[in-house]
């Protein structure tokens, strides 16, 4: 017997969206005073934190590597504290975790470096840990919102983008078909003219008037399978932290034209009932009682889970196996109504 | 995302789970009490906890799982009709699409043994915590 249940008051409107600085709206961001920051943070995480920040002031001067670690919504650039005001205000940096995963993002980019392997793969390890920041700082874009590009990116911007440039000739007309391969013109591996790094850098400007530069990462972006908007969204910011670019990209618009035509839509692998009991079985045997319930109403209820989720959570059990110190910040007593389980 | 305003349920499990989180909760608070970011988190730490990363579930394989399990359940046009009003479509030829689509995909999916066995030992496990009437224990048995 179906049971429905109209307007539930519980369940309130999508707050998908993260606040982000929005470029459009307000080119210039204002600055805020690390003071002030240190301070917002110790209130809200305590001398951990803070600890955190002191530290990355003496280790990052050190550095060859300009490291860039976010917490929530704030981040460490450099010796400089720079936050998002929006994110300041509404974001109220109750994620452990998000700290969490940006060491570990920032440890990994260390060991590409002392494996000598970011000479090699410096635009991979810069491209995943811009991805990894950018989810992390608002860079997750939902599907109808517009492209919104954290301030803070702009150093990786920067510094990625700045060695990833090389001249290209514009397409000839027979060489112009629709397929994803032939469709990146200056940048097909037969045509390509040798790489001339840091076209960008060298005069900061895109050379003479009318040439042509291509951006190597859409061509590994195409190679690797990014999510269809990712190279637009990477060209976007590319001209708003360089505005030089504008109007010598040209060839590179038109391969992420191409690509968004010819890339399937990248869907979610359905669940099957034993993997959700799985999923649920692991919530359980972690005391993930909310969740392994929402799993449940997910599945049951065809629902997805934004509709569930608000922009300000409260602290819940850390489910991590591994007990640390800085997890058990993360503890508060779990009030589950009826004790371990609900059934 | 549009707010849902309703929600069609017709499982026992979930009625029981829709009431447990609805305790406590005060007007205007949402179910999950977490942010997106918190609960993409955990839904990560599970996967990979059953071996399941890399396989491209994420959390709205929920709905789309529950919506391909639910037409594997009834083929006939009446469930589709309540199909389409539990998953909250408009019309029948989209949701008929999105249906297609995700049992393709359900039917494309290879799980490696090691993840298909954990999931195993973790379903037994919340079967033993839980009662009978869930769908994807329906099929089970």
């Amino acid at each position: 017997m179906a049971t429905v249940v109209d307007n539930l008051r519980y369940i309130s409107c999508s707050t998908t969206s993260v606040p982000c600085y929005d470029a459009d709206r307000n080119p210039t961001p204002p600055e805020i005073d690390p003071q002030r920051v240190e301070e917002y943070v110790k209130d809200v995480h305590g001398e951990f934190i803070g600890l955190l920040i002191a530290m990355s002031h003496i280790v990052l001067p050190f550095s060859h590597l300009s490291f860039v670690m976010g917490f929530g919504g704030g981040f460490i650039v450099g010796s400089s504290v720079t936050v998002d005001p929006q994110q300041y205000e509404k974001f109220p940096l109750d994620s452990m975790d998000v700290v969490h995963d940006a060491i570990d993002s920032l440890i990994s980019f260390m060991r590409y470096k002392f494996a000598r392997m970011v000479s090699g793969n410096q635009k991979t390890a810069s491209l995943e840990l811009r991805m990894e920041f950018g989810r992390f700082g608002g860079m997750h874009v939902q599907r109808n919102d517009r492209l919104i590009v954290h301030p803070d990116d702009e150093p990786f911007v920067d510094r990625l983008f700045r060695s990833d440039f090389r001249p290209t000739s514009p397409l000839t007309s027979s060489s112009s078909s629709s397929s994803s391969s032939s469709a990146s013109g200056g940048v097909s591996p037969g045509r390509l003219p040798q790489p001339v790094p840091n076209v960008v850098a060298q005069d900061d400007s895109c050379g003479p008037s009318g040439e042509q530069i291509s951006f190597a990462p859409i061509d590994r972006g195409l190679d690797v399978g990014w999510p269809k908007p990712e190279a637009s969204y990477a060209l976007v910011a590319l001209q708003f932290f360089q505005p030089q670019t504008k109007h010598h990209v040209v060839w590179a618009w038109k391969l992420a034209k191409t690509w968004n035509q010819v890339e399937l839509p990248t869907r979610s692998t359905p669940f099957s009932p034993e993997i959700l009991l799985g999923m649920a079985g692991q919530a359980l045997k972690w005391k993930q009682f909310r969740f392994r319930c929402l799993l449940v109403l997910g599945f049951a209820g065809n629902s997805a889970h934004q509709s569930w989720c608000s922009s300000s959570g409260r602290r819940w059990p850390c489910h991590r196996p591994t007990p640390c110190k800085r997890q058990c910040s993360y503890w508060t007593a779990a009030k589950e109504p009826n004790g371990i389980c609900f059934l | 995302m549009l707010p849902i305003n309703k929600i069609v349920l017709d499982e026992k499990l979930a009625l029981q789970a829709l009431r447990f989180l609805c305790q406590g909760l005060k007007p205007g608070e949402t179910l999950s009490q977490v942010t997106n970011l918190q609960f993409r988190t955990l839904f990560k730490d599970l996967l990979a906890a059953l071996h399941l990363e890399q396989l491209g579930y994420m959390p709205y394989s929920l709905r789309r799982g529950g919506v391909a399990a639910a037409y594997k359940q009834g083929t006939s046009l009446t469930s589709l009709d309540v199909l389409v009003i539990q998953g909250r479509w408009q019309h029948l030829p989209t949701a008929c699409i999105y249906v297609d689509a995700g049992l393709q995909s359900m039917a494309q999916i290879t799980h490696p043994p090691r993840a298909l066995a954990l999931c195993a030992q973790m379903a037994t496990h919340f079967k033993t915590a839980s009662q009978k009437g869930t769908r994807g224990m329906r099929n089970m048995s």
